[in-house]
């Protein structure tokens, strides 16, 4: 089992190119960071609006 | 057993090359360290701890967007509309974009690049301290950080940008590419924006409201000089091959030297000192901030000025920043905190302008078949301020106001943005302080 390189041998490294884990998921991991960064910039303004009128009421 | 002296020597050139890179990242970092200094310095006691995160909250949210589409932008839209010639590269699945024994150095590259939207953001993000919301604001940065600003670095910052092959636009240390469109940028969310509450009397007489530690705010200032080294080293390719002669190039490809850029770095830093001084008489936070306008407007055109030069365009750049501001100020009511659009926008925009005058028919590009000259650099600053700069940012800004979501609620703004935390703050104190007391008896 390997989730990746399997060798540091001269004949391996000669060929390596990409050296992180799961090569071929980074088309996918794209999408789950886009929507990590979409989704906490939507929580973010959605806390600050709730903050803001909990503030607004104590004033 | 022989060494194959050329491998050993192309080697090290690599690691050479991607160890000045670096060195320029960490020295970069210490303009975003200055930022929040003098952000925080300038804002008033009520309102610091929401200018500190407003202002470090854009490192996340501009480094993830810049991984996954700021940095491909800049090689893929080199023409008018994007050629997309750089295929892949940039893009988060490139081969290059992560660890990769045949390529050592994207990530460093990528790295100088992101420092820079670092600054492009902050810069904006100065100007419109005490009023804007958080959340309004890093929409805002990415716009600036992550979009526009690697659109203008596309056209008008590569040898094969279309605004340098076709209008000769030279801006060698980014007086347009980045200071000119943050300046913009800034003032097109100031216009929707409007003004912090008592900026304006009634009679719209500007109020000066005075930073709250400006001893701090000088110190930021200094701390972005150092940083600004970094940044002025990214701008080169340390070694190169010029037509036979081995020297450090422009992001352009065409001639330039450390011992140039060193002279003109701290000449126009002293004339815009100088300057800001004069200007201001004496004025701690604008004498600082000249030197910065100083550098920021001899820097398009610092690779090839005499120092004596970038001496004199700094002081004149200065002059014309400070006396815009306090225009701009008066003639539009436009409150601008920490005079970010001056020192960055009218500045930046001045010396772009001027690049095209003193350096005219120089090549642009190594083969000359571009030159500089004073048209391709005066539409490079209309580009740079108002095109790229100040109409996306204006547009954005309009929307996030028609949602609610641009400008703090009144009521808070008076009270302060750091109320609730100061509050919880007292009264956990208060807790603490009463448990103490009850454990005495």
């Amino acid at each position: 089992m390997s989730t990746g390189v399997e060798s540091w041998s001269a004949e391996s490294f000669a060929e390596m190119s990409a050296m992180s884990p799961f090569v071929g998921s980074e088309v996918i991991l794209t999408a789950v960071v886009a929507v990590v960064w979409i989704v906490w910039q939507i929580w973010q303004i959605n806390a600050e609006n709730a903050r803001y009128d909990e503030q607004e009421a104590k004033l | 057993m022989g060494y194959d002296m050329t491998m050993e020597i192309s080697a090290l050139n690599e690691i050479f090359v991607e160890f000045y890179y670096w060195i320029t990242v960490p020295l970069m970092f210490l303009i975003h360290v200055g930022f929040c200094l003098y952000e925080v310095s300038i804002s008033r006691a009520k309102n610091h701890m929401h200018t500190l995160m407003k202002n470090a909250m854009l490192i996340p949210v501009v480094t993830i967007t810049f991984f996954l589409f700021g940095f491909w932008i800049w090689f893929a839209g080199q023409g008018p509309f994007g050629d997309f010639a750089g295929g892949t590269t940039g893009l988060p699945w490139d081969a290059t974009m992560g660890a990769n024994v045949k390529d050592h150095i994207m990530g460093v590259f990528w790295a100088a690049f992101l420092l820079f939207s670092w600054t492009a953001a902050s810069i904006v993000s100065g100007a419109v301290i005490e009023r804007i919301r958080t959340g309004a604001f890093l929409i805002l940065a990415v716009l600036v950080g992550s979009v526009t600003w690697m659109i203008d670095a596309a056209w008008g910052w590569s040898p094969s940008g279309w605004m340098v092959t076709d209008w000769g636009y030279h801006d060698a240390y980014a007086s347009g590419v980045i200071h000119g469109i943050c300046g913009g940028a800034a003032l097109g969310i100031l216009t929707v924006l409007g003004p912090r509450i008592g900026k304006f009397a009634p009679d719209g007489t500007p109020r000066d409201i005075p930073p709250n530690n400006p001893w701090f705010a000088v110190i930021g200032l200094f701390i972005i000089y150092t940083g600004f080294w970094g940044f002025y080293a990214a701008c080169n390719l340390p070694i190169g091959n010029v037509n036979g002669v081995w020297t450090a190039t422009t992001i352009y490809g065409t001639p330039t030297t450390l011992s140039t850029i060193t002279f003109n770095f701290l000449m126009s830093l002293a004339g815009g000192m100088l300057a800001g001084y004069f200007m201001s008489k004496g004025d701690s936070f604008w004498t600082f901030s000249g030197g910065l306008g100083g550098i920021i407007a001899a820097s398009a055109g610092n690779d090839l000025y005499h120092p004596l030069q970038a001496f004199l365009i700094g002081i004149a750049g200065v002059c014309i920043a400070y006396k815009l501001h306090f225009w701009v100020e008066r003639k539009f009511k436009i409150d601008d905190a920490v005079g970010a659009v001056a020192v960055h926008g009218y500045a930046g925009s001045f010396g772009v302008i001027v690049c095209g005058f003193m350096l005219w028919g120089y090549p642009a590009v190594l083969d000359g078949s571009a030159t500089i000259n004073p048209l391709g650099q005066i539409g490079g600053a209309i580009m740079m301020f108002f095109v790229l700069g100040f109409i996306p940012t204006f547009i954005v800004a309009k929307i996030l106001n028609a949602m609610g979501i641009l400008r703090i609620p009144h009521k808070v703004e008076l009270a302060g943005l750091d109320y609730v935390e100061e509050q919880t703050r007292a009264a956990d104190s208060q807790a603490i302080v009463d448990a103490e007391l009850a454990e005495a008896k």
